[in-house]
């Protein structure tokens, strides 16, 4: 079989091929999310389906700044979203480490404690969080939002399996050297799992950012409202202004989508270490 | 770090200055956030008018907004002023969410007689009325004039039979268009019940029991599910469901609908001209219309109750009913003309004629689990219309009887 | 036998240990652990609210297997569309990560493409994709239409509802284990493939005897939690199945647990029946996840 350069085996053109079939699926609803946002309201619910619009109607976009106040959405959300992050990466990485690392009295009963928590569906959880949130006094505010969410498990089991998979040499040659245990997880261990790091933060980002079950319980005045929720009020009671929602829908994912490229190309330029020589 | 922290700060600064205001600060919460401009105009008018009290309104969708009551109230956290409607309002009201504000009505600043009987009567449960009527809706035909003009027919005026109604709808359906000439939606207040009344029967007696089991619903369920099946002048409960009738009569897919006043704003932009309306038919001697209220009301946990109470009474009065008057009818005697007028081209003086001349029914509610049974019986309603085997409401009166007895 | 000391060096162990973890940990009891537990209790109870209610014992666990006629559904299709869902986004996530990570032509773009649907919020997904899926005018009919297959009734055929929710599931669930996954291949040392290069290893020996074992622990990590993610799903499907206003023979093929849950607790106010639900679900996450432990003594190599 001739093979002009390795570029052009079948095989590699069967990949690309599948991986371009995989990418309109998963693109799909995004023109649609897209373009959508751009017809008129007629346009939109039309039958049968109109794809492209007759004229882009950018008036929208400009609604939901003016009309709808959107600009003090995203900067609640932005607040809430950064606040979460920053605690969590570094207290996640701590706790990830002593897991995967340390060793004491009541660890599996801890850890496994902590899993059973990741195993209870969120609705059960919220009415105690509220009224525990409630006792506190941070109801209908971003506090209520940002504090309860701020311990991860699901950032502590993450990371261990980073940190778990580094070899235990690093730790004994950290520890000949005379580092206590912060000290081996801050400069030596740390670094290492960066790219488990940033993969976290970027997903914790995302999580953050389209929350709604627990915020939607919190937040009471529109003031105080995230995306998420403003998004979700924007559904009339008996009709919907389509173009709207999906308006709204658009730019809320933006900035995630700025924010995952960039964690991206990070993740594409970290190289991995092995931490020992020879 | 550092910068985290800053932020941090600077938004915990934000959120507390934000918070610092002499007036007692009053939340309002709904969910109909078409009528935003409207209920805007009346907290701004409100506010504007004295210094002591700042209100601030919110808006939510609708699942979200029962939601969070659903979770507040029973831990004593509301707003201070909330919107209800009969589910809701009876549920709240036996559980002891809502304030009594009787005081009010005794002292004559809320002077009850300006509002519709069947609104208050409604509201009232167990001898106590728990807020204000705020709007009422009622139902009728609309119609698509469009769709007649092309099958030749003259535009319907009311006045009409089931029968009469029947056979002009098979006369405008173009099925293989996809256009049916109305469509049978499984809804209880906009459509079952409002034919189920007219017929001479009734969804609950007086002793609160589900009667739906009569021979007269069973007939008036039977009919409805000829429409579909039989006369297949309406599109079947499968194809409602992937797009309901509201969107086909918006879209143009249907010649007749039977809804309410609510739509009235929804439509007219949408069929513009094309949008005509006229009395629902009547099944049995005289036609019924299913008349649903909202009320404003105040949660029992407010912090600020005589700012709430003084409030309430501004909302239950004519200049702030008519403000909304753009996109629903409003309670207070005298404003629903104002919507009247709005719509007046379409027809719409019909939606308040039903009420003034007595076709009205309030909306039917069990007075336990009504939330429940509410999502039982339409959910046997769809299934008696997508089979037409009316037998199925033994079942379903029997089910929701044994709900109710729990 | 005599009680051994504590040596110094392991009291700094154990002092580090509480220490570092002390934040997360304090923070899941207060706000998870304690709450659960509270949630725990409400199930033995029925009443008006949180505070004046009636213990009732197992009544709502009662009520719940013997009278509540939705729950054969919500559990069947709670693990129809975890096991078809969680399958198939882990291994479509292993060889998408594997293919993204050697020198493929635009792999960048691929990468965002392909995680894309995680960044949505699940309830906007749930809303497009209806409209998506509606079976005359939905998009996806109209493209089987194009090539001669004759597009199903996704929305209200019983034997394709919830195979549309599994589609969204997996649709919105690869991308996002892909970049997980990625993150552990680039942490494999070249070395390892340049061995296996020496030994003629073909490109799929390779993936299953070098990368496979190698990403183990983070296959691991991505299966459970895609695991819980989708037997908690929630957001999708109540879109997906009209958010909330559709009638129960319909409903009836898309209800899992938690949405059993949600309409008990919060659309029928019901707390004590809600919570019930909910232990039963936990319970029945609880023995899968340790069954999936018991899995990662066998299976995954650190």
């Amino acid at each position: 079989m001739k093979n002009k350069t390795e570029r052009f085996s079948p095989r590699l053109l069967l990949s690309y091929a599948v991986l371009i079939l995989g990418a309109v699926f998963m693109l799909l609803p995004f023109f649609w999310m897209v373009l959508t946002s751009l017809k008129t309201r007629p346009e939109a619910v039309k039958v049968p389906i109109q794809w492209l619009p007759a004229s882009p109607q950018w008036e929208n976009y400009k609604l939901i700044f003016t009309r709808y106040k959107f600009s003090r959405y995203y900067l609640n959300t932005a607040i809430v979203t950064v606040c979460e992050v920053s605690f969590q990466l570094l207290t996640c990485a701590m706790a990830a480490y002593v897991f995967a690392r340390l060793d004491f009295p009541g660890k599996s009963f801890l850890f496994f404690l902590c899993m059973t928590v990741l195993m209870v569906p969120a609705q059960m959880l919220l009415i105690p969080r509220f009224i525990i949130t409630m006792k506190m006094n941070l109801l209908d505010s971003l506090a209520g939002i940002i504090i309860p969410n701020l311990p991860s498990i699901y950032g502590c089991f993450f990371l261990r399996q980073h940190f778990a998979s580094l070899p235990r040499e690093l730790d004994e040659s950290a520890r000949l050297d005379g580092c206590g245990y912060f000290r081996t997880f801050f400069s030596i261990l740390l670094p290492l799992v960066r790219n488990g790091m940033v993969a976290f933060g970027v997903l914790t980002t995302l999580w953050a950012w389209n929350d709604m079950l627990w915020p939607m319980v919190v937040v009471q005045r529109q003031r105080n409202y995230v995306l998420s929720i403003a998004i979700s009020a924007l559904q009339g009671q008996y009709s919907s202004n389509t173009p709207l929602l999906m308006t709204a829908g658009t730019l809320s994912m933006l900035p995630m989508l700025v924010v995952f490229i960039i964690g991206q190309r990070s993740l594409l330029s970290g190289i991995a270490l092995s931490g020992i020589k020879g | 770090m550092k910068k985290v922290l800053c932020l941090v700060l600077t938004a915990m600064l934000l959120l507390a200055a934000s918070a610092a205001s002499a007036a007692t600060q009053l939340e309002m919460l709904c969910w109909m956030s078409e009528q935003q401009e409207g209920i805007d105009a009346m907290v701004d008018a409100f506010n504007a008018s004295q210094k002591d009290i700042e209100v601030t309104v919110s808006y939510m969708s609708k699942s979200a907004y029962f939601e969070k009551l659903n979770i507040g109230l029973p831990a004593g956290s509301a707003p201070d002023i909330i919107a209800l409607n009969v589910p809701s309002d009876i549920d709240y009201s036996k559980r002891g969410f809502l304030l009594d504000i009787s005081d009010l009505f005794e002292s004559g600043a809320i002077d009850l007689s300006r509002y519709p009987e069947h609104t208050i009567a409604a509201h009232t449960i167990d001898g106590v009325l728990h807020g204000v009527p705020r709007d009422y809706d009622s139902i009728a035909v609309y119609y698509n004039k469009a769709i007649f003009d092309a099958a030749g027919e003259p535009y319907p005026t009311g006045d009409w039979t089931w029968d009469e109604f029947v056979e002009v709808a098979k006369r405008i359906t173009r099925a293989d268009e996809g256009i049916y000439g109305t469509c049978i939606a499984s809804y209880p207040n906009s459509v079952v019940y409002d034919m189920v009344y007219s017929n001479g029967g009734m969804a609950f007696d007086e002793n609160g029991q589900c009667v739906l089991n009569s021979d007269e619903a069973k007939d008036a369920l039977k009919k409805l599910s000829d429409v579909i099946l039989v006369e297949h002048a309406s599109p079947t409960i499968e194809e409602q469901a992937e797009m309901s009738s509201g969107n086909r009569f918006l879209n143009g897919m249907a010649g007749m609908l039977f809804n309410g006043s609510w739509s009235m704003a929804s439509y007219a932009e949408a069929l513009g001209d094309d949008l005509g309306v006229c009395a629902l038919p009547a099944m049995g001697e005289k036609p019924a219309s299913i008349s649903h209220s909202l009320i404003w009301a105040i949660p029992a946990c407010s912090q600020n109750i005589d700012a709430a109470k003084t409030f309430l009474t501004y909302l239950a009065s004519y200049e702030s009913q008519a403000m909304t008057a753009a996109t629903v009818i409003p309670a207070y005697e005298g404003t629903d003309a104002l919507w009247v007028e709005n719509y007046a081209q379409y027809g719409a003086k019909v939606f308040t004629d039903m009420v003034s001349e007595g076709y009205a029914v309030s909306l039917p509610y069990s007075m336990k689990a009504s939330e429940e049974t509410y999502s039982m019986i339409k959910s046997g309603f769809a299934d008696v219309l997508a089979t037409g085997d009316v037998s199925l409401l033994d079942a379903l009166t029997e089910a929701v009887n044994a709900k109710i007895a729990e | 036998m005599a009680r051994k000391r504590i040596p110094a060096y392991k009291k700094r162990e154990y002092l580090a240990a509480y220490v570092m973890s002390a934040p997360v940990v304090l923070g899941t009891v207060v706000f998870f652990l304690i709450p659960a537990l509270w949630s725990f209790w409400l199930s033995f109870t029925s009443g008006p609210d949180y505070f004046n209610n009636t213990f009732v014992g197992l009544e709502n666990y009662r009520q719940l297997f013997t009278a509540d006629e939705n729950l054969r559904y919500e559990l069947f299709n709670t693990f129809y569309y975890a096991i078809v869902v969680v399958v198939l986004a882990v291994v479509l996530g292993v060889l998408l990560a594997n293919a993204l990570n050697r020198e493929i032509r635009g792999k960048g773009l691929f990468r965002v493409i392909y995680f894309l649907p995680s960044v949505t919020m699940a309830a906007a997904a749930g809303v497009v994709w209806r409209t998506m899926f509606n079976s005359q005018f939905g998009v996806i009919n109209q493209l089987l239409g194009a090539v001669g297959i004759p597009g199903p009734k996704w929305l209200t055929d019983p034997r394709f509802m919830m195979l549309a929710v599994i589609i969204v599931g997996i649709w919105k669930q690869t991308g996002h284990n892909m970049i997980i996954l990625l993150a552990g291949l680039t942490n494999i040392d070249a070395s390892y493939y340049e061995a296996a290069d020496i030994d003629g290893a073909s490109r799929w020996q390779k993936l299953r005897y070098v990368t496979v074992p190698l990403l183990s622990p983070v296959i691991f990590f991505v299966t459970i939690t895609s695991t819980l993610n989708a037997l908690k799903v929630f957001d999708v499907i109540y879109t997906l199945s009209g958010s909330g206003g559709t009638d129960e023979r319909f409903m009836r093929y898309y209800r899992t647990m938690v949405y059993g849950i949600y309409e008990k607790g919060f659309q029928f106010s019901r707390i004590g029946a809600a919570s019930a639900e909910a232990v039963v679900l936990l319970a029945i996450i609880l023995v899968i996840t340790l069954i999936q432990f018991k899995g990662e003594k066998k299976w995954v190599h650190y």
